[in-house]
């Protein structure tokens, strides 16, 4: 494999797993964030409907 | 495919019994499982942050990326041995756990990532990165540099989905 070819693949890799864990990691505290307001709240938020 | 079966085998196999029995002997290999974890991400860092141009930029990368490779296999060996261990003991809870799985994923993409991106890429790395010397067909900084944050952000998930398995 040329330098050239590997430098965009690992480029590419890199870039969409940054972006994946990006999105995973954002949905993942916003489903805590909103499990810890469905805790100290009395009523049900809206949020845990869209979990 | 349904893989249920074997979180069904592991339940019902002399191991989980072992595990479920012997909380000293279980504790003692959740140490060992934590000690690997702390080793292989700590080797890791150290490479990772090298080629960042971070930490011991005194030091050729491909010195650092050579020694810590051997620790790097013993801590894989370590966190999948006493990893299946522990595991045998709620193997029916872990089936349905979405950070197990999360944690799999993020394991199994950080090996291949490794043994393959990862090692290319570092053993091409430019003199400005490297001190290794001039490569004669180096690739670019910025893509080194790059493969570092991405590899760091893997195992990052595999230690925090770990982690986080015990919370759920």
């Amino acid at each position: 494999m040329t330098t050239n070819t590997l430098g965009k693949i690992a480029a590419l890799c890199s870039v969409v797993i940054i972006i994946g864990w990006g999105i995973y990691w954002g949905v993942q505290v916003q489903d805590t964030m909103c499990l810890l307001e469905a805790s100290e709240s009395i009523d049900m938020p809206e949020c845990l409907e869209n979990m | 495919m349904d893989i249920v079966f074997i979180f069904e085998w592991l339940d019902a196999s002399w191991l989980s019994d072992l595990a479920r029995t012997s909380a000293g002997l279980f504790s003692m290999v959740q140490a060992v499982h934590i000690l690997s974890m702390i080793m292989l991400c700590g080797m890791i860092i150290l490479g990772d942050l090298r080629m960042l141009n971070v930490v011991l930029t005194g030091v050729p990368s491909a010195v650092i990326i050579q020694n810590t490779k051997k620790w790097i296999y013993i801590g894989l060996a370590g966190i999948i041995l006493s990893g299946i261990y522990e595991s045998s003991a709620i193997a029916m809870k872990l089936a349905t756990n979405s950070f197990f799985w999360a944690k799999m994923a993020g394991l199994a993409m950080g090996i291949i990532f490794m043994l393959s991106v990862r090692s290319a890429v570092y053993s091409r790395a430019p003199e400005v990165i490297g001190s290794n010397g001039s490569q004669s067909d180096p690739v670019d900084a910025w893509v080194v540099k790059l493969v570092a944050v991405a590899h760091l952000f893997i195992w990052f998930s595999v230690a925090a989905n770990g982690r986080w398995i015990g919370f759920s």
